[in-house]
């Protein structure tokens, strides 16, 4: 096995891929929500967004903002995963209302189990490529916290 | 079968105890498993006209690695990559090009040395965004096992049970890197690596190789007292699914094993022995019902009932499985291979599945999000 890296270099995996500006939008409250797309074509919808359908092959793909919660299908509790990543943490699916599955870090997870509601957080942070494009995280968490 | 295809048997096998071998090259593991298997085709290599090779992580061109320096080099060499499938894959090629008419002895052998990677979870696609979001192979089945106990009422002693079978079964077979066998107990109290899988009930990491030869039925009955036909071969992959999809039915499985048995007219109920691909203890268990080997949520059962026990009805994975023998995952195709023939010629001494005539291999292969799986390659085969 490699050592682990350094404690300072070690972060968790949400903070691995950061959302970009387009999988992003925000509600009329201005609470930001993750955006998915929608084939204008067939229907089928996908998060995160395309510009050409999966299904279909179409590229009548639309923007399609997603409720900011959903239901937990499955999740786990991760203890062994690469080096760069902080162990233990909790990923899991969520099935949002708009027919699309959601994969992501669970917070809060030891008051879940299957099918409980999650609430889908989303929080700006700096670019990790150091420059000044706008960049985002996401989590669940149990409905009604953060 | 189709009806241009001729009929194919295997002729010669071949394999090396599966293990951690760090200080050797992958010709190195892959020669001994190829030269046993011309051995008992009782061909030499240059009478070999292609070989069709598997592997996922461990380098490019293994056939033609392998061939140099086993006296095969310059014959047409097919490398085939679908994860875990990668050499059931090959193999599939191999029985296309044989069926079709276009060879008449092929080499077909899986090779894999994952310790080269350093152990830990696989490394997995980095574009994929719930790769880079925590998604590692233990987890995806981990939901899986998760979601199976809540829907079916079965417990974490019901997973652990599988490894038991398993272990009980690999210390059985002198090929199996594990060799000893396990309680609940143990199974259970040990590492949790993604809850609720703990260590012992997660595939090893390690390295191996295995080979097969073929050739036209027509020809099989001058190179093996007891060639094994190829009764049927099927590969299909995951189709992706944005949405809801239940992970408790694995849907790549149902379907390429209920397209195998539309093809060959035989079912579940006509299989005398099968290795599946238990890469972790609630892979066999979903397995058992995708298979068809009984309904939805009575795996269980089966299990605890002995039915796919040695000395059961069906016996699954007599060899120990990816569990006990291991997973060096390009080889584990033609493993499940090896082992499913050498039952069916009656060669597996205290292993053996008593009568067998008819058996199943099934693999799949990694995945990327909004799949099932991303590969499943299913053989029958029969004597």
């Amino acid at each position: 096995m490699p050592s682990p890296a350094p404690a300072e270099m070690r972060r968790p995996p949400a903070t691995g891929r950061t959302l970009r500006a387009a999988d992003v939008t925000h509600a009329v409250d201005g609470s930001p929500r993750l955006c998915g797309a929608e084939c204008a074509a067939c229907g089928t919808r996908i998060f995160p967004a395309a510009a050409i359908c999966p299904s279909c092959n179409s590229e009548k793909m639309k923007p399609l903002s997603l409720s900011g919660h959903g239901v937990l299908y499955a999740f786990s509790t991760v203890h062994v995963a690469p080096a760069a990543w902080e162990t233990p943490y909790t990923i899991g699916y969520v099935d949002l209302p708009e027919g699309v599955r959601v994969f992501g870090k669970v917070e809060g997870a030891s008051a879940l189990v299957p099918d409980a509601e999650v609430g889908v957080s989303i929080e700006p942070i700096d670019d990790p490529k150091g420059g000044s494009a706008p960049a985002f995280q996401y989590w669940f968490t149990p409905r009604g916290t953060r | 079968m189709h009806a241009n295809l001729r009929p194919v048997s295997v002729i010669g096998t071949g394999m090396i105890r599966f293990g951690k071998y760090r200080d050797s090259t992958v010709p190195q593991l892959a020669q001994p498993a190829v030269r046993e298997a011309l051995r008992e085709a009782g061909l030499e290599p240059r009478q070999i006209e292609a070989i069709y090779a598997g592997t996922a992580t461990s380098g490019w061109m293994p056939g033609q690695r392998v061939a140099r320096d086993t006296g095969m080099s310059g014959i047409p060499v097919v490398n085939c990559e679908n994860a875990c499938s990668s050499s059931a894959t090959a193999f599939r090629e191999a029985w296309v090009a044989v069926a079709a008419g276009l060879y008449e002895y092929v080499l077909v052998f899986g090779v894999e040395q994952l310790t080269k990677l350093g152990g830990g979870t696989l490394p997995l696609d980095q574009d994929d965004i719930e790769v880079t979001n925590g998604m590692v192979m233990p987890a995806l089945y981990a939901m899986r096992a998760q979601r199976y106990l809540h829907d079916f009422g079965a417990s974490e002693q019901d997973l652990a049970a599988v490894a038991v079978k398993a272990g009980r079964h690999g210390a059985l077979n002198p090929d199996a890197q594990f060799r000893t066998e396990t309680t609940v107990e143990e199974v259970l109290a040990s590492r949790r690596i993604a809850d609720p899988l703990t260590l012992l009930q997660c595939c090893p990491t390690g390295d191996g190789a295995a080979a097969v030869v073929i050739c036209p039925t027509e020809r099989a009955a001058t190179h093996s007292s007891r060639p094994v036909r190829v009764l049927g071969s099927h590969l299909a992959s995951g189709k992706y699914v944005p949405g809801f999809r239940d992970m408790t039915m694995p849907e790549i499985t149902q379907r390429c094993s209920g397209e195998l048995y539309e093809e060959t007219g035989l079912g579940p109920e006509d299989i005398d022995v099968l290795e599946c691909h238990d890469a972790f203890t609630i892979a066999e268990l979903l397995y058992y019902e995708a298979l068809g080997l009984c309904g939805r949520g009575e795996a269980v059962g089966l299990l605890r009932d002995g039915v796919t026990s040695i000395g059961g009805r069906v016996p699954v994975n007599p060899s120990g499985g990816l569990l006990s023998k291991g997973h060096p995952i390009g080889a584990s195709g033609a493993a499940q291979i090896v082992e499913i023939v050498r039952q069916l010629q009656g060669r597996c001494e205290a292993r053996q599945v008593d009568g067998a005539r008819v058996g199943l291999t099934h693999v799949t292969g990694g995945g990327t999000s909004g799949f099932d799986h991303g590969a499943c390659s299913i053989h029958m085969f029969g004597v």
